[in-house]
């Protein structure tokens, strides 16, 4: 369990938990979505426990959906750095090819 | 952990006393001066402008912002501000 502390926790090459895949990414560029229909691409600086992020360079997208789920438009912002709260994320990825 | 890393909070923490764009999960945004958070980022905000979803907009001098629906913390930020939102 993680709050016993085991010589592979204080290794940083070790992956033993799903936030170590997080830990892989840091610096890196990230895809991340989020609840309420959001998606936001940046290089990550940094998380901790909660999954509460730091990233910078940041692309946002927020998909207005209307009441047959079908995606009425598309917003997409820019911002240079922001914090995402750690219960509103869904996933945490590599960026997607396309 | 031996990484350095820029933690969550510690961003949070480096924007009292400044302005703040805070995204709620649901289509409400609020803009206003840090003055202070909590674990739970809960957070103190002044000077607020909130932004409901169909774009109307109410000033309120001070408030506490339960944190459990904010979705993104952007510092300096304001909606229509510096960072252009484009439709498609």
């Amino acid at each position: 369990m993680a709050d016993v502390t085991t010589a592979d926790q204080l290794d940083d090459s070790v992956v033993s938990e799903p936030l170590d895949l997080v830990r892989l990414s840091l610096s890196e560029r990230v895809f991340v979505k989020l609840k309420g229909d959001r998606e936001i691409r940046g290089t990550l600086h940094g998380y901790d426990s909660h999954c509460n992020l730091v990233l910078s360079e940041v692309e946002e997208t927020v998909y207005v959906m209307d009441d047959d789920s079908d995606v009425l438009k598309t917003i997409k912002k820019q911002s240079e750095m922001l914090f995402v709260r750690g219960d509103a994320v869904v996933l945490i990825s590599p960026p997607q090819r396309t | 952990m031996a990484t350095s890393q820029l933690l969550p909070l510690e961003l949070v923490d480096k924007c009292v006393g400044s302005r703040i764009w805070v995204v709620m999960k649901t289509d409400r945004e609020f803009s206003g001066t840090l003055l202070g958070f909590d674990d739970f980022v809960n957070m103190v905000l002044s000077d607020v402008t909130e932004y409901d979803a169909l774009g109307n907009q109410t000033h309120l001098s001070k408030i506490l912002l339960n944190g459990n629906n904010i979705c993104m913390l952007i510092p300096g930020g304001e909606p229509s501000g510096e960072n252009g939102a484009t439709e498609e």
